[in-house]
């Protein structure tokens, strides 16, 4: 297989480096340069790359512009080229990328909106699961709701930005003609990318609610968070916000602190 | 190799009508509308993740339509191991939604790491062969089914092959015990750009083997001063592809045809009346033939 080996060695380098010399005097050129033929490969690879990214992150196209997102795309390529067999995931370090890139500029916003676009991405396709019902913890004694540990539903992220995110992927939708003006220095941003049914949802959260989610993936038990909030939060209403979370949907089931198996959906 | 619960299995439960490929824009209108086309093909990519809207679509669809399965990125052809993690995503996905055909490409899109997402093309000569043998063998023992082969468009010929392409994928489809989905739109493609004769590929594919064939729509592009065409899967197929596709009928005349049309969608009805063309053509073929 040695052949087969250093011969698609020299393609991929061609197609996908910067080097089309050794595989091109592998290449019978009828007419054509075997280079020329050579780069409609390469072009195809760049393409698909870019129109990848372009579907996974619309909000940054729009927000930076077609010809901004192209040469910012294709950068990104040189540096993050593609590792999987499955396109959708070319995605996966842009947002670090634009960081880095617009640190210190007036874009810095762009990367939390990727951030928050590929949260959406991944909320698309992510496990199913009912959501937890309220009902189910009935057999849960009220001396025991301290050991509660909630389980976050695997369809649910949070993108937390000191840029008010949300509201510029609302004003940056294709049926928004004309963006409203949203300022940037609106506050921090924490939202919620949950998928409920077929549909994802973006929303909100209030810093309870926030640090509810977060503390419960992290495998903290609902005593522990109440004593963490209201000791930096005294204002905070954590049982609303717990409500709040478990008729959204954003949790898939619970269990009690140093129980082994998850409880899932309707049943205690 | 397993009991065929792929082509054997399958022969009475696809219609010889066209399909369509199922593309994302269509998903509503298919749901609503539920168009009289004869089955329907996935990308078995797009249906990867473990749950979500889409995966839902196709279990709804198909309810009412045989679903085909077709790979676009499982790099076939690679020199690399075969990607397991990938092959295991397909396995579910097989097990998942029981399609009437699994289909991948002649071709390699990744090595050493780096990948292409492209369909590039192999050269054709012994130790390719025995290289696709192995690997189809693998993915079919996986899969516990046989799986079809596509012939893909190609835009270079490597200096070293020893055989023409219809003859490595004849080969291929007999040593492996593999379906060949003979592209009709890709014979064309290729025929041009590297001056084949694609009636001479049509002969030299055995009928027997063909369980599927597909049409889409080529562009034709100024490269170097000489006029390539590059398979885009972006318009309606063409004239010249209409016509190879009458020859491609009467040689496979029950081979299920499917129509893809991948960027610059078009609304549903323009790829039924496509689907609906390639039925024509069938009839036509089947009434001189009686």
């Amino acid at each position: 297989m040695r052949r087969l080996r250093e011969l698609q060695e020299a393609v991929i380098e061609a197609v996908c480096g910067d080097d089309p010399g050794h595989a091109a005097s592998h290449v019978t050129a009828s007419g054509l340069e075997a280079t020329a033929r050579l780069e409609v490969y390469r072009n195809n690879v760049q393409e698909g790359f870019l129109s990848a990214l372009e579907i996974g992150f619309p909000v940054v196209v729009r927000l930076g512009g077609a010809e901004w997102f192209r040469q910012t795309a294709l950068a990104f390529m040189q540096v993050h080229p593609s590792r999987s067999g499955d396109l959708r995931m070319v995605g996966q370090q842009f947002a670090t990328y634009l960081a880095r890139l617009l640190k210190g500029t007036p874009y810095e916003y762009f990367a939390d909106t990727a951030r928050l676009c590929w949260a959406y991405q991944q909320v698309l396709d992510a496990p199913d699961a009912p959501p937890l019902e309220l009902a189910s913890l009935a057999g849960v004694a009220a001396d025991r709701y301290h050991d509660l540990v909630f389980e976050p539903h695997p369809a649910a992220r949070v993108v937390v930005s000191p840029y008010p995110v949300l509201r510029i992927w609302q004003a940056n939708q294709p049926d928004v003609a004309e963006p409203p003006m949203v300022h940037l220095d609106a506050g921090v941003s924490r939202v919620l990318v949950l998928r409920r049914a077929a549909h994802v949802e973006l929303r909100e959260l209030s810093i309870a609610e926030h640090l509810l989610l977060d503390g419960f993936a992290g495998g903290a038990s609902l005593g522990e968070l109440v004593e963490r909030i209201w000791a930096g939060h005294r204002e905070a209403d954590v049982p609303d916000a717990l409500a709040t979370l478990a008729q959204l949907g954003a949790f898939a089931g619970f269990r009690m602190r140093n129980d082994h198996g998850p409880r899932k959906g309707t049943h205690g | 190799m397993p009991p065929a619960a792929g082509l054997a299995g399958t022969a009475g439960s696809i219609p010889a009508r066209a399909g369509i490929g199922l593309r994302a824009p269509h998903y509503e209108a298919l749901l609503r509308e539920r168009p009289d086309v004869g089955w329907l093909e996935a990308h078995s990519e797009n249906y990867f993740g473990a749950g979500g809207a889409q995966l839902r679509t196709l279990e709804r669809l198909r309810i009412d339509y045989p679903i085909a399965l077709h790979g676009v990125g499982l790099s076939l052809g690679s020199s690399d191991p075969l990607d397991v993690a990938h092959l295991r995503k397909l396995a579910r996905l097989v097990e998942r939604i029981a399609p009437v055909f699994v289909s991948e490409h002649l071709s390699w899109s990744s090595v050493g790491q780096r990948h292409a997402n492209d369909l590039l093309p192999l050269h054709y000569t012994e130790e390719a062969l025995r290289h696709l043998i192995e690997r189809v063998g693998q993915v079919q023992d996986t899969l516990g089914r046989r799986v079809l082969v596509e012939n893909v468009s190609s835009y270079v010929e490597f200096s070293c092959s020893e055989m023409p392409e219809w003859q490595f994928l004849a080969a291929l489809a007999h040593e492996a015990d593999c379906g060949i989905l003979l592209d009709v739109n890709n014979i064309f493609v290729s025929a041009h750009n590297h001056g084949w004769n694609a009636l001479q590929y049509l002969q030299g594919i055995p009928a027997s083997a063909v369980r599927e064939m597909h049409l889409a729509g080529h562009t034709a592009r100024r490269v170097g001063g000489r006029e390539l065409l590059v398979d885009t899967h972006s318009t309606q197929v063409s004239e010249a592809v209409w016509r190879l596709y009458e020859a491609a009928v009467r040689r496979f005349p029950r081979a299920p045809t499917l129509i893809e049309w991948d960027s610059d969608i078009p609304p549903l009805e323009v790829l039924c009346a496509q689907a609906a063309r390639a039925d024509r053509c069938r009839e036509a073929s089947d009434a001189q033939a009686a």
